[in-house]
């Protein structure tokens, strides 16, 4: 998967996890997810989500609050997994 | 092995626990945050600079000091330090917003907030207060440039046990947020019967996730000074799917949570176990621990000791089970605490005899005074019953010939369907106990008439009828719920419970 086709995937699963996200509303990818809703079981779930859709596995040691803190240190973590 | 708690003299003021730490055992560890530790001397020093800053700012005695700030190693410090000058402190949850806080501010009239760039959007609504910035650049008043000193003017506490010591914000039966008033005395003596039920050791480590404006998280810091234990100030967003490392890399050996909090620890394990530490106390409060968490967490923690638990903020705490009686009462959230009592009332005000279900009613020295500037609130709450100040808990419950006591639900939100008065808790839990149930939210359409239930599930072949069908095999049929809803993730309040007032603000959008 090259990075273009990476970011409207991950904007889709993330916008399925952002609960205070508007529908009509893009996903900002600069702003903190929490603001946005993520919560920390959200989190998990977007965990999942992520590997399970995108093929990737999540090292334990990126398992920070920093990666899960903005849609692009997501889109980094994972760029960098694919 | 059982340990008597430490000796407390029973009226000190509360930052005593921290000078007292000092003296007891200086060079242990008291705090960390991942990049800084902090002994029980190096508290103490820095306490004591702020509160001798505190004095020189003219503030004093009753002051109110407000804290918005994420959990941070500062806010302990303030705190402390607020106590110390016999001040009262407010600790307020970080992702408030203006309009609350302006209600709040209203009704304190602060003489100092703290806010930090977490915060820096609330700045405005503080007005012409003082604000004490921490972790931001060019502000004037820093909390990084306050005083340092090697040996500070030693402040003495001016106050009395029975003063008030800080408010926890709850929100009001009315939707004004309230302050409940917690005095010095209130808070050594239920940290006190708390340690000889959870009896924390020198050599714990107790991990804070929860927010600190939440008096289960600010609690600990009481528990562990007694025990000379040490404190992980962590944060909420780190309960997520980096919370096995962090605490295996904490060495975290007591965590108390609410339900979602273990519910996200069990869900991660089983989705990708990572090593955990030995954790050796768990706690829970805030909602209905379910049964299939607590053997989870049996098998995640095998030495770990579980408490359910029960408690309002307007007395702390109310009951603590131990791990040894959970196999007899497995329903219930324990005894009172020692030196406590509680009973169930009827709707005419009545004590039930034992086993009868009604309101919850609690007494003891941990009652609080009231809630701040709300007398009415406060009387309503606290009345006299049989000639002694009680506290109505407003949770509909029972306690059984043993003393053990059982919630059936919170009456607030009692519901009221088809003739039965029905605890939406009751249909949420026997939900949760379905398999790829991960949290449900149960509320009355009473436009439709109809019981509504919300679940978030781990399981995508779960539909309406399969959840419906399943329920009516567990519940009386006035209890199955009628439509049920998916949502991706139930909304939560600021304490983590499920919030069935906004489930009752979606029914209108179904």
């Amino acid at each position: 998967m090259t990075a273009a086709d990476l970011t409207p995937k991950l904007q889709e699963i993330l916008r399925s996890k952002l609960r205070f996200l508007s529908a009509d509303a893009a996903v900002p990818m600069d702003e903190d997810l929490g603001k946005l809703g993520l919560d920390s079981m959200a989190s998990i779930d977007l965990l999942m989500e992520i590997e399970h859709q995108l093929g990737v596995q999540i090292p334990d040691e990126m398992m920070t609050v920093d990666t899960f803190s903005t849609g692009n240190h997501l889109l980094a973590v994972i760029e960098k997994l694919s | 092995m059982t340990r008597s708690p430490t000796p407390i003299p029973p009226h000190s003021d509360l930052a005593s626990l921290v000078r007292e730490g000092a003296r007891q055992w200086p060079e242990r560890e008291y705090l960390r945050d991942g990049s800084r530790v902090l002994t029980y001397a190096e508290t103490w020093l820095r306490v004591a600079c702020i509160a001798s800053w505190l004095r020189a700012r003219d503030i004093g005695h009753g002051d109110r000091v407000v804290i918005v700030m994420e959990n941070r190693i500062e806010t302990v410090l303030m705190f402390f330090a607020v106590a110390q000058i016999g001040g009262i402190a407010v600790i307020l949850h970080p992702q408030m917003k203006p309009e609350g806080l302006q209600r709040i501010l209203d009704q304190t009239e602060p003489k100092l907030g703290l806010l930090e760039p977490a915060t820096a959007s609330l700045r405005d609504v503080f007005g012409s207060t003082p604000i004490l910035w921490t972790a931001s650049e060019g502000e004037a008043l820093r909390f990084e440039d306050l005083p340092d000193d090697s040996q500070p003017a030693e402040v003495p506490f001016p106050g009395a046990g029975d003063d008030p010591a800080f408010l926890v914000f709850t929100s009001g039966s009315t939707g004004t947020p309230r302050g409940v008033i917690l005095t010095h005395d209130n808070v050594r003596f239920v940290s006190a019967a708390i340690q000889a039920r959870l009896q924390y050791r020198p050599e714990d480590r107790v991990a804070i996730f929860l927010p600190l404006s939440f008096d289960y998280g600010l609690y600990q810091l009481f528990y562990a000074a007694i025990a000379g234990a040490s404190v992980f100030i962590g944060r909420p967003e780190m309960a997520g799917p980096e919370l096995p490392r962090i605490l295996a890399a904490q060495e975290i050996s007591v965590l108390p949570g609410v339900p979602t909090l273990y519910g996200g620890l069990i869900k991660m394990q089983r989705y990708r176990p990572m090593p955990l530490p030995k954790i050796r106390v768990i706690t829970n409060t805030g909602d209905h621990l379910p049964q299939s968490y607590i053997a989870s967490l049996r098998e995640l923690f095998p030495q770990a000791r579980v408490h359910p638990m029960y408690g309002l903020t307007e007395c702390k705490r109310v009951s603590i089970l131990l791990p040894e009686e959970f196999e007899a009462k497995p329903e219930s959230v324990g005894r009172p605490l020692d030196g406590t009592e509680v009973f169930a009332i009827d709707e005419n005000g009545q004590r039930l005899p034992p086993g009868e279900r009604g309101e919850l009613c609690v007494r003891g020295p941990h009652l609080a005074p009231g809630y701040w500037r709300a007398p009415e609130e406060t009387t309503k709450r606290y009345p006299m019953l049989d000639g002694m100040r009680t506290l109505r808990s407003g949770d509909y419950g029972s306690v059984d010939a043993d003393g053990f006591l059982f919630i059936h639900g919170r009456s607030d939100f009692l519901i009221k369907h088809k003739g039965h008065r029905l605890s939406p808790a009751e249909v949420e839990e026997e939900a949760c106990r379905m398999l790829g149930v991960v949290a449900a939210g149960c509320v009355k359409d009473e436009v439709k008439d109809l019981l509504c239930l919300f679940v978030s599930v781990s399981d995508s072949s779960l539909d309406e009828s399969k959840i419906i069908q399943a329920l009516s095999v567990k519940l009386e049929p006035a209890k199955v719920p009628n439509r049920v809803f998916f949502l991706p993730e139930l909304p939560k309040t600021g304490n983590q419970k499920v919030d069935r007032k906004a489930l009752r603000g979606l029914l209108a959008e179904q």
